[in-house]
């Protein structure tokens, strides 16, 4: 039987539970249920937004349904509120636990996986398959929901070097953005990569030690997501970058670039309009 | 039978199965399984009976099985549709 874990009591109940299996609790989200055995708990699982996160199985009451039952009851919340892919992210060892759920793997590192439940990832490229091109493409993520004058830059000069740049954008208003923005320019197609970016802000971390290099294993799993999920969809063979405004992102392209070129794809940086570097 | 809006129905427990049934143009059917090698063909001629049996035509039905027997497919299937303002 699913129980709502609202008041303190149950709630405090829940973080002995998920650290006790080694994980963080960490609150901000939009649900937590539990399973109790006789008057105590033994399951536990979060939701915030589209992302399960903590869920936690008492050691003595494992290999029965109890995930099973808690993560149901999450999806079915998640589908509920509105969300068409609900994502797991976890533990490699923990990955066929999930699949068993049938969840789908769709990217991995040596630290964390994400799976998805749902065809979420699929129907995505479906939407966007009007949208692929032939021809030696390149790709540059703009990261955030405006073009600063440097983007503008970079996607001019990219886009001369390639027969179509794809120009990725996260947010509602991409195509919008794209028109206004470097609409001009010819062989630039906009596309939104929705939630199939994993940003520092939806990537839970509780299944992480504190001292883990948290940003890298985001960066690391993020650019294994684009490198074989989205780029061999999208025909993509370059990666741009430009002039990065902040060292996050820096940090994150260094990460980045390895695992692209691994995966065959080029990655390019095309220095600032008058630098010299 | 129109369908109105998303609706859903079971679990992902052992021998249960998901169903959510949404608003689509055409028929569409997508059926992930534990089974999917050995009963894809079952599970899909069970669906599209209980579907036709009721005139869902335009619905996208989503199912996440886990092995469930034929009863099962059609009372979770019958009620996601009945959520999905597809029945009285």
């Amino acid at each position: 039987m699913i129980a709502n874990l609202i008041a303190p009591a149950d709630v405090a109940a829940a973080r002995r539970l998920i650290e006790g299996n080694g994980l963080i609790f960490q609150a901000g989200f939009d649900d937590l249920v539990g399973i109790h055995d006789q008057g105590s708990l033994v399951a536990v699982g979060a939701r915030a937004g589209r992302v399960l996160k903590m869920l936690a199985i008492d050691p003595a009451h494992r290999g029965g349904s109890l995930l099973g039952e808690i993560v149901s009851a999450l999806v079915a919340r998640g589908l509920e509120a509105g969300f068409d892919a609900i994502f797991v992210f976890t533990k490699p060892g923990h990955a066929g636990s999930f699949a068993a759920l049938n969840f789908t793997l769709l990217a991995g590192q040596g630290q964390a996986v994400l799976l998805e439940f749902g065809n979420g990832f699929k129907h995505w490229l479906a939407a966007n398959d009007a949208r692929r091109r032939a021809g030696v493409n390149g790709a540059v993520v703009v990261p955030g929901t405006l073009f600063f004058p440097g983007h503008r830059h970079l996607i001019e000069t990219a886009a001369r070097q390639v027969d179509h740049l794809y120009v990725f954008v996260t947010g509602q208003d991409c195509d919008r953005l794209v028109r206004e923005g470097v609409g001009d320019i010819a062989n630039v197609v906009g596309l939104d990569l929705a939630h199939y970016r994993i940003g520092a802000t939806s990537f839970p971390t509780y299944f992480l030690k504190p001292d883990d290099p948290v940003a890298k294993i985001r960066a690391e799993l993020d650019a294994t997501l684009f490198a074989t999920r989205i780029a061999p969809f999208f025909g993509i063979a370059r990666r741009y970058t430009g002039a990065e405004p902040t060292p996050e992102t820096a940090a994150d392209e260094a990460v980045m670039t390895p695992i692209l070129e691994a995966h065959g794809i080029e990655v390019r940086t095309i220095p600032p309009p008058g630098g010299s570097q | 039978m129109k369908i109105q809006r998303k609706g859903q129905a079971g679990t992902m427990q052992s021998s249960d199965l998901m169903v959510i049934v949404e608003p689509a143009d055409g028929l569409v059917i997508e059926i992930e399984s534990t089974v999917k090698k050995q009963f894809e063909h079952l599970i899909r001629a069970k669906l599209e009976q209980v579907l036709a049996q009721h005139g869902a035509e335009n619905a996208r039905v989503s199912v996440n099985d886990r092995g469930a027997l034929d009863y099962a497919i059609e009372a979770r299937l019958e009620t996601a549709l009945r959520r999905a303002g597809g029945l009285s």
